[in-house]
């Protein structure tokens, strides 16, 4: 059977399929099959929707991404983003946008601080630590969208501008989201390939024991890690805010299950030691094209829900296959 | 191995997409004269086309059966009924209404919004790509309502609250200690309703123990009032702000060793399974609201919009009170 498979992985279809990320390849069919099965998914303002929310979408699962390499999950992250957003417009209305930007800035990044010290320093597994935090954070997020007698707060709306600011275009077509995905992008997959950290952080989550012998600081850089996650949940939820011009307690929902599944079927091992930023941005698009023709197409959101599960349930058979392939091949 | 099965799955999902091709829509092919005629085809393209945007159409029985309304009237008027389903969900209702913009095949938006300040956003940007909202059930905020065409539901304060609250106020005494079971926290009409209970109670010197949100589901009302029974023991009434909590609530008092009376309970949106409750006196009263009461309304509206005709901005639809007395009428007319 193995000795069939070699043969056929030799083959000079499947060895360009190998040396060329799948991934790259199946984005490109789909976005085939999109265009084959809805007109209205090439049009001019849907691709700009679509790439909006690749951008926006995309920073959480940047973050995400960082957390997988060092091995560890983040579950608090949809209510980071609820909180950090719920915070910046309640002081975008107070101390003004500069001050409440910073602010919950340095806020996503103590509370990925905490998550990884959580991980760190109580030896607790991040899936644990993360859920108690998330439900923290689920808690805090409700109080401060009540007032004191427990009735949602009224106006949470803080004017058009940042929404206009969100819908600004550049050369007809690039938004601020797409610029500051594009710059996180690049910072940080430059700083996974060419800063001692990053290069170190597929160590602690691929092999932790190897590192601890090479001298590298695992607890050390598992906190940076959780705390670029905290800082990129900040900026997205920024952004969700520009979007909506308006904060909702449950504006997080459902936003770390698409990250966890953009950066699954991007590549990114949840095990760790393995993932970049192509790989991440990748699966965030696959995610977010699939939805976007899905919606397209008329499909209910259970059914685009079950698709999507389906979709990455696959990926992760594929997945493990591929890693009993290699583990037999060993 | 894994390329090959990636590749085949993509092919699958090529397959799969290529044949839902055949529900869409064709945009833009008007040009004869009779297509032109279509009665509110804004567009042009020779079919009037309606989007549905709504918070469920799943998880609820009240939005279910306004879906179903909707989608019977559309199909015996030729409309087109484009529907997005929003889950409860802010941001795939957000993701939906840049859909319905950049999509530019639909002539009427009908909203039921997930979150009524959100819903500010989603009105300003269909007023800008010129296309005409309605919004259903639970309003906008004050600061989008003008960019609508109008506002339908059933009169929240007057109309599904205030049979309840008269009740109470007819048969309890200053001092009462009464709970709230409602839904989802930032939903218009689970404020709207919670406000005007409160309204409603102002001079009547009653004691509220707790507001519990219970999102859509019974079995949270269920473990919420199991858990206030526990902590208070003098709960005198129970103002349920949809049958869904009243329900899940009665079981608890039922549990909890409770007789019927014992714990007034009021609620609206009549459900069959209420109805029993009703009778047997676990529940004193509730008030229908069904998706025929405000299909009709709607239909009446949209027709006007077609007319370009200038109506009040909120449209009540109706609905009824129903007690022991006459809850087995009701039992057989009830479609949820």
């Amino acid at each position: 059977m193995i000795a069939k498979l070699d043969k056929f992985k030799s083959t000079p279809v499947v060895r360009f399929f190998r040396e060329n990320n799948s991934i790259y390849i199946l984005i490109l069919v789909i976005i085939a099959a999109c265009i084959s099965a809805s007109p209205k998914f090439t049009r001019p303002a849907n691709i700009i929707n679509l790439t909006q929310s690749i951008g926006t979408y995309g920073i959480l699962a940047i973050g995400l991404t960082f957390i997988f390499l060092v091995g560890g999950i983040d579950l608090s992250l949809a209510y980071q983003v609820a909180l950090d957003g719920t915070l910046f417009v309640l002081m975008c209305n107070s101390i003004g946008f500069f001050p409440a930007l910073l602010i919950t800035l340095v806020l996503g990044c103590c509370i990925g601080y905490m998550n990884g010290t959580i991980v760190t320093r109580l030896k607790i597994p991040s899936l644990i630590g993360t859920l108690a935090v998330m439900t923290s954070l689920k808690g805090l997020v409700l109080i401060l969208n009540n007032d004191s007698s427990g009735r949602a707060v009224e106006a949470t709306l803080f004017g058009e501008r940042l929404s206009h600011f969100y819908n600004i275009k550049l050369f007809g077509f690039l938004t601020p989201s797409h610029i500051i995905c594009i710059i996180f992008l690049v910072a940080l997959g430059m700083f996974l390939k060419y800063k001692r950290d990053g290069i170190n952080m597929y160590v602690v989550g691929g092999n932790p024991e190897a590192g601890l012998f090479s001298g590298i600081n695992n607890d050390r850089l598992t906190r940076m890690a959780f705390t670029i996650g905290g800082f990129c949940a900040s900026f997205c939820s920024i952004l969700v805010v520009m979007r909506m011009n308006t904060s909702t307690y449950n504006m997080g929902d459902n936003l770390d299950i698409i990250a966890i599944c953009s950066v699954v079927v991007g590549g990114v091992k949840m095990q760790g030691g393995k993932g970049n930023m192509a790989m991440c941005i990748m699966g965030v698009a696959t995610i977010q094209i699939i939805n976007n023709v899905m919606t397209k197409l008329g499909m209910r959101t259970a059914m685009q829900a079950l698709i999507t599960g389906i979709v990455v349930i696959l990926v992760l058979i594929l997945d493990k296959i591929t890693s009993n392939i290699k583990a037999n091949n060993a | 191995m894994k390329r090959v099965l990636g590749i085949v799955l993509a092919f699958m999902m090529v397959f799969a997409f290529t044949s839902c091709k055949g529900k869409e829509k064709k945009a833009g092919t008007s040009g004869d004269a009779k297509e032109v005629s279509v009665l509110g085809d804004v567009n042009g393209d020779g079919v009037f086309t309606v989007a549905y945007i709504a918070v469920t159409t799943t998880l609820a029985p009240y939005p279910i059966d306004i879906l179903n309304q909707f989608q019977a009237y559309a199909d015996k008027h030729e409309w087109e009924l484009e529907v997005y389903d929003g889950n409860g969900d802010v941001n795939t209702q957000t993701e939906q209404v840049a859909s319905v913009i950049s999509d530019d095949i639909v002539d009427l938006v009908v909203l039921f919004p997930v979150d009524s300040a959100a819903a500010v956003t989603y009105v300003k940007d269909f007023s800008e790509a010129g296309i005409d909202v309605i919004t259903i059930t639970s309003d906008v905020k004050a600061e989008g309502q003008s960019m609508v065409y109008c506002y339908v539901g059933p009169d929240q304060k007057n109309g599904l609250v205030g049979p309840g609250a008269n009740y109470i106020l007819e048969h309890f005494k200053a001092g009462s200690n009464y709970v709230i079971l409602s839904g989802w926290e930032a939903q218009y009409d689970y404020i709207v309703r919670e406000a005007s209970v409160n309204e409603f109670f102002t001079d009547a010197g009653y004691n509220q123990l707790a507001v519990k949100y219970c999102g859509a589901s019974r079995d949270t009302a269920y473990e919420e009032m199991s858990a206030l029974l526990v902590a208070n023991k003098d709960i005198d009434f129970v103002f349920a702000l949809s049958d869904e909590f009243a329900l899940g609530g009665v079981q608890a008092i039922k549990e909890a060793g409770y007789k019927p009376g014992d714990i007034t309970v009021v609620s609206l949106e009549a459900f069959i399974d209420s109805m029993e409750q009703v009778k047997d006196g676990w529940i004193q009263l509730t008030v229908t609201q069904t998706g025929t009461d405000l299909m009709t309304k709607l239909a009446e509206v949209i027709y006007s919009w077609m007319a370009k005709d200038s109506i009040d901005y909120v449209q009540l639809s109706t609905g009824t009170t129903i007690t022991a007395d006459n809850a087995a009428e009701w039992e057989t007319k009830l479609p949820y």
